[in-house]
């Protein structure tokens, strides 16, 4: 899933990372210092404010997306509902 | 005496001759005439039984071929009949058939669709819930438990 995000060259990643809230900056720090670790660049960690992800963390670079949030949660739940079979029931 | 008698036996003889044998001739052509003629019509009454017989023959023949055609008439229009019927019971069938499946499929589509909207509310209702309810320090926990959980993943 994170590995998702590795770009091979050296220049510093731009992610940005959409919360409902706006993130603490120590938690801009610390998640700026994960991400660094896990994918081996440079991260310039940019806090974008949505509403709409309901609550967690949505991370987004170079056009691919890891979704932490409620938000996609539900998304997954819905789709899983919709292919589900709608059986009669006695009423 | 003897006069007499030459006299009867020349009378006798002319009578034979000139009478008997010819009356009888006559008649014994006559005779035999009639009996041919009896023959002639026996044989002709025979003739006509005969035909007579040939004709029953055929007429019977003949009755028996109609009694046949009308037979085979009324058998062909019976199974035609039958078939007709056939088509007509099918082609209901069908239609019925057809009927019902259209039903069916509407039925599963209006389902298909209530089911559908009934997922899209339930999961608008459950986010708006959600947006509404989650205080400031829950947000600060997730997001928190979040980066730890980007620190220990794969």
């Amino acid at each position: 899933m994170i590995s998702l995000k590795n770009k091979d060259n050296k220049y510093p990643q731009n992610i940005v990372a959409v919360t409902a809230v706006p993130m603490k900056q120590e938690h801009i720090d610390k998640l700026a210092k994960v991400l660094e670790n896990k994918l081996g660049i440079k991260v310039v960690l940019i806090n974008e404010v949505d509403k709409k992800v309901i609550a967690g963390v949505l991370l987004k670079s170079e056009g691919k997306i890891f979704d932490g949030t409620f938000r996609g949660e539900l998304k997954s739940m819905k789709r899983t509902l919709m292919d589900a079979q709608l059986h009669e029931t006695e009423v | 005496m003897l006069v007499v008698l030459l006299s009867v036996l020349v009378l006798y003889l002319m009578y034979r001759k000139f009478l008997y044998i010819p009356v009888n001739n006559l008649l014994q052509a006559r005779k035999g005439r009639i009996a041919s003629e009896i023959n002639g019509a026996k044989a002709l009454k025979e003739e006509a039984e005969l035909l007579r017989i040939q004709q029953e023959k055929i007429l019977e023949q003949a009755k028996i071929e109609a009694q046949e055609t009308i037979e085979n008439a009324k058998m062909f229009s019976e199974r035609m009949k039958e078939s007709i019927l056939e088509d007509a019971k099918k082609t209901a069938r069908d239609i019925i058939t057809k009927a019902s499946s259209d039903a069916e499929r509407e039925k599963r589509v209006a389902m298909e669709e209530v089911k559908k909207q009934s997922v899209e509310l339930a999961v608008l209702i459950a986010s708006k819930i959600l947006e509404e309810n989650i205080s400031i320090e829950k947000h600060n926990m997730l997001i928190s438990d979040f980066i730890d959980e980007v620190g220990i993943s794969q």
